[in-house]
């Protein structure tokens, strides 16, 4: 290949590359309210499994998804940047543990209702808000080590 | 998991280049200007370079109208496309390959 004229420092490029990590895992902010928005949509998905009419359940479903976009779109709005959780690395392992925790929750909040009624749907979504702000703050550091670590 | 290819990769070699890779790389997608602050470039040359990379199928920009308050501008998303991972982690390997075999290395492209 012909010169172009530059120079490679591998280990100058190398250091380039980690230091633009870095730069991301500082925008990496955990919002406040992010968390505790996203564990009250999750929550709610759970618990309208106590609501009687199919109908109002559907529009309730409806309802979290738009929840679930205007958050997401919020946080970008507010860091220029998303990550989703599934990028591969370490700090995967707490997506999957949130992801886990929400279906288990959601099971049982079904399979409570057959047995003592609404309350167990209903119990199962208060449970998960404080299950979702915990990961969730979990995932963020992880997250944040993982970029600086360059893992 | 599939073990990556160490290939040098001429369009991700430019310093600007190699840190628009490593930030996208991290991300699913990142705002223009946070791109621009980050590399602490003006829009042109972060333009230019974004060009480059799409170009070369690396990245894809996906542009909204964002209104507030009477004014609209355009805002900018930027992602890298599974071949700019995929020739982001060639590189990178590459480079860390090129130091294991010489760790003062610096090579004349």
């Amino acid at each position: 290949m012909e010169s172009d004229g530059t120079n490679l420092d591998p280990a100058a490029a190398l250091g380039l590359a980690a230091s633009s990590r870095s730069a991301v895992a500082d925008r990496l902010v955990t919002l406040w309210w992010y968390y505790p928005g996203l564990g009250l949509l999750v929550g709610g998905l759970i618990a309208v499994q106590a609501v009687p009419s199919r109908g109002l359940r559907t529009v309730l479903v409806g309802g979290y998804a738009v929840g679930l976009t205007v958050l997401v779109e919020a946080y970008r709005r507010r860091t220029g940047v998303w990550i989703s959780g599934t990028t591969s690395g370490p700090a995967r392992r707490w997506a999957l543990l949130g992801a886990v925790g929400w279906l288990s929750l959601f099971v049982l909040g079904v399979a409570g209702q057959l047995a003592v009624g609404w309350i167990a749907p209903v119990a199962a979504g208060l449970l998960a808000v404080p299950v979702v702000v915990v990961v969730g703050r979990r995932y963020d550091t992880a997250m944040r080590a993982q970029l600086r670590s360059g893992a | 998991m599939t073990a990556v290819e160490p290939l040098f990769d001429p369009v991700v070699h430019a310093p600007n280049r190699l840190q628009l890779c490593a930030l996208l790389a991290a991300v699913d997608d990142a705002e223009f200007a946070v791109l621009r602050e980050e590399l602490g470039v003006s829009d042109s040359v972060l333009s230019k370079h974004l060009k480059v990379l799409e170009e070369a199928g690396y990245l894809t920009l996906a542009k909204s109208l964002v209104k507030r308050t009477g004014a609209s501008r355009v805002r900018t998303r930027v992602s890298l496309t599974p071949a700019g991972r995929r020739a982001y982690a060639g590189h990178v390997a590459e480079l860390r390959r090129l130091i294991a075999a010489d760790p003062d290395a610096v090579l004349r492209l």
